[in-house]
C-alpha cells in the first residue's frame, strides 16, 4: 500500500466518568414507530453536542422499501426527534446510476473538517455479500446531503466489501474505514478514504487486518498514535469468541486474530475508549443468542476482561412480550466530547434504543 | 438496470445467438452489426456518463475479457504477429485479473491489489515496458499500457487503483477489437473459400475440352 499508512488521532486519556448500569426501562426511543424492522444503527455527535443517530428501517431488512433513517438527540430534553429518511434506495439508484436491491449498515462519521460523512452498503445483485459501499457527505451535519458516489475498494467486480464500525481518524485528516469481506472468505480490513473536498476516487489504500479470516465487522479502538485495538465479531463455528487483532505500527501490520474470553454469538460488537487505557466493549455474552446486551471493561488491551452487567437481559419488559424472538443486537457506542458514554443498539428488530451510560453524580466504578 | 450488466448480457447472450445464427445461415454481417451495436451502446454510455458507465461497475469489463478470450482461442493459433501479440496483451490481462481476484476474495498472502494505490514504482515499471515495447515494436501491448497510464494520469477511472487502470477499460477494449478481429478473420476464410469453391466451379466450367473427354 503507498500512502495507506500514517498515524492516527490519539484517543483522550482523561480520567474516564463512572459507569452506570442503566436500567432499560431509561432507554429512549430513537427510531419511533413508523417502520415495522430497523437495524444497524450508527451515531455521531454534532457540533453543539446534538446526537445524530441513523440507521436502516423498512418492512423487513433486504426489503426494497427499506431506506436509511436519521434522528437528532438535541442537548436538553431526552427526545430524539421524528425520524426522517436520509437516503433512499431510489437516491442511491440515481446518483450512482446502478440498479440497487437492497440498502444496509449505514456509517456516520465526521471528519477533521467538521464535513459529516455517511456510508452506506448497497447491493446490487445477490445477498449481502454482494456488498458494495457508497458514499455521500453533508456541509449541514445532515440537513442535506450531497451525490452518492461508490466506493471502489475490490477488483472483482468491486463486491463484497461491507462496513460496520466507526471510522478511525488519520492525523493527516483521511478516514480509516474498518470494512469486511465477505465472499469466498471473511477477513477484515482498513480501507484508507482521502476527505479532501472534491476528490472523486477517495480511496487510497487498503490493509488487510492480520491472519482473521473467519472475523468480521471489525471495531478499531487507537489507544496511541501508532497502536490500536481491532474487536472482531467471530463466524467461526468452533470458536465462538469475541476476537481482537493489535497493532503496533499505525496498521501496518495487525496481529493474527486471537479470541478473547468474551462470548459471541456471531454478533456485531461495539467498543468505547473509557480514558485511563480502559477499553468498555458491548457484546452478547452468549454464544448461541442475541437475547442478552452486555457491556465489559479491559485494562489491557483485551487481554483480561471485567464485566460490568447485562443491559438488556432475555427477561421481557410487561407488555412487550410480542416478539417470538428476542433481540438485542448491533451494539454501537460513542463517547462525546463531555466525556459522557452513549449506547444506541437494536432492540428485537422494532425499535433502535438509546441509553446514556454515564451520570456525573455516580460512583467510580 | 445498471448499463454494465446490460453489456455483460448482451455479450453472453451474443455467443450461442451468432452460433445459431450461424447454423440457420445468416451472414456475418448480422454478426458484426450486433457487435456495431454493443460498440454503440458503449460509446453512447461513455458520453453520458463517463465515469459511471463503462466503469458502471468496474472490472465487470474483466468479465467481457474473459469471454472475449474464449472466443479468441483462433486468433493466437494464426501466424500473423499482430493478432499473436493481441492473444498476448488478454493473456496478460486475464493473468493479472486472475492473481488480484484470487488474492482479494480469498484473503490469503499479499495483498496484490493494495499495491495498485497510490504505488509511483508500478506505475513507472508500467511506463518503462510501455516505452519497450514500444522501440520493440509490440504496438498493441505500447498502446495497452499507455492507455492505463494515461486513465491514471487524467483520473478518468471511479476507481484510484492502478490494476484497476491496467485491466478494465483496456481490456474491454481488447476484448471487443479480439471479437471484431475473430469475426473479421472468420469471414475472410470464409470469403476466401467461397472464392475458391468459386474458382474450382469456374474451372469445371472453363474446361469444356476435358469435360468432353
Amino acid at each position: 500500500m503507498g500512502t495507506g499508512y500514517a498515524r492516527w488521532e490519539a484517543p483522550d486519556n482523561s480520567p474516564a466518568k463512572a459507569l452506570r448500569l442503566s436500567s432499560p426501562l431509561e432507554s429512549l426511543n430513537v427510531s419511533g414507530d413508523a417502520e415495522p424492522s430497523v437495524h444497524a444503527v450508527s451515531a455521531v455527535e454534532l457540533k453543539n453536542g446534538t446526537l445524530r443517530a441513523f440507521w436502516f428501517g423498512g418492512s423487513r431488512e433486504g426489503a426494497s422499501d427499506v431506506a436509511i433513517y436519521t434522528s437528532t438527540l438535541a442537548p436538553g430534553p431526552n427526545v430524539w426527534s421524528e425520524p426522517e429518511v436520509a437516503i433512499s434506495r431510489s437516491r442511491v439508484e440515481r446518483d450512482t446510476d446502478r440498479s440497487i436491491r437492497k440498502l444496509g449498515n449505514p456509517v456516520a462519521a465526521i471528519d477533521s473538517n467538521g464535513v459529516l460523512w455517511l456510508f452506506v452498503v448497497s447491493v446490487s445483485v445477490g445477498g449481502w455479500s454482494g456488498s458494495a459501499i457508497n458514499v455521500t457527505y453533508s456541509y449541514n451535519e445532515g440537513k442535506t446531503w450531497e451525490d452518492i458516489d461508490r466506493l471502489v475498494t475490490s477488483p472483482f467486480a468491486n463486491i463484497s466489501t461491507l462496513i460496520k464500525g466507526p471510522p478511525i481518524h488519520y492525523r493527516d485528516g483521511a478516514l480509516g474505514l474498518p470494512v469486511y469481506h465477505e465472499m469466498v472468505s471473511k477477513f477484515p480490513q482498513i480501507v484508507r478514504i482521502d476527505t479532501f473536498p472534491g476528490d472523486r476516487n477517495r480511496v487510497e489504500g487498503r490493509t488487510t487486518i492480520g491472519e482473521s479470516r473467519g472475523t468480521i465487522q471489525p471495531w478499531i479502538i487507537p489507544t496511541t498514535e501508532s497502536h490500536a485495538v481491532a474487536f472482531l465479531r467471530s463466524s467461526h463455528s468452533n470458536s465462538k469468541f469475541v476476537h481482537l487483532s493489535e497493532t503496533k505500527d499505525g496498521g501496518k501490520n495487525w496481529s493474527p486474530a486471537r479470541p478473547t474470553s468474551l462470548p459471541n454469538p456471531n454478533a456485531s460488537v461495539a467498543a468505547a475508549h473509557l480514558g485511563e487505557d480502559k477499553i468498555l466493549l458491548a457484546y452478547n455474552h452468549s454464544e448461541k443468542n442475541r437475547d442478552n446486551l452486555t457491556l465489559a471493561i479491559t485494562k489491557d488491551n483485551g487481554s483480561s476482561w471485567e464485566k460490568v452487567g447485562a443491559v438488556e437481559t432475555k427477561k421481557r419488559l410487561e407488555g412487550e412480550n410480542e416478539f417470538r424472538k428476542v433481540e438485542y443486537s448491533y451494539p454501537w457506542l460513542l463517547k462525546t466530547r463531555d466525556g459522557d458514554i452513549h449506547l444506541l443498539y437494536t432492540w428485537n428488530r422494532a425499535e433502535i434504543r438509546h441509553l446514556r451510560l454515564t451520570r456525573k453524580e455516580e460512583i467510580t466504578k | 438496470m445498471s448499463i454494465i450488466i446490460i453489456i455483460i448480457i448482451i455479450f453472453v447472450l451474443l455467443a450461442p445467438c451468432l452460433g445459431f445464427a450461424k447454423s440457420k445461415g445468416f451472414s456475418n454481417r448480422y454478426i458484426e452489426a450486433a457487435i456495431f451495436l454493443v460498440i454503440i451502446v458503449l460509446a453512447i454510455s461513455y458520453l453520458y456518463e463517463p465515469v459511471h458507465a463503462i466503469f458502471g461497475e468496474v472490472s465487470s469489463c474483466s468479465f467481457v475479457l474473459a469471454f472475449a478470450l474464449l472466443q479468441s482461442k483462433q486468433i493466437k493459433q494464426t501466424d500473423e504477429p499482430k493478432k499473436g501479440e493481441v492473444a498476448l496483451v488478454l493473456r496478460t490481462c486475464a493473468i493479472i485479473a486472475v492473481l488480484l481476484y484470487a488474492s482479494s476474495l480469498s484473503g490469503i498472502g499479499p495483498d496484490l491489489y493494495s499495491l495498485g494505490y497510490g504505488n509511483g514504482l508500478l506505475v513507472l515499471a508500467t511506463g518503462a515496458v510501455a516505452i519497450l515495447a514500444l522501440v520493440k515494436g509490440l504496438n498493441y501491448l505500447s498502446i495497452w499500457l499507455w492507455l492505463a497510464l494515461a486513465i491514471t494520469a487524467l483520473n478518468l477511472h471511479e476507481s484510484s487503483n492502478f490494476w484497476d487502470h491496467l485491466v478494465d477499460l483496456p481490456s474491454a477494449l481488447a476484448g471487443i477489437v479480439a471479437w471484431i478481429m475473430l469475426l473479421l478473420s472468420k469471414k475472410l476464410k470464409k470469403d476466401a473459400d467461397k472464392s475458391l469453391e468459386i474458382s474450382s466451379d469456374s474451372d469445371t466450367i472453363t474446361s469444356p475440352t476435358q469435360a468432353r473427354t
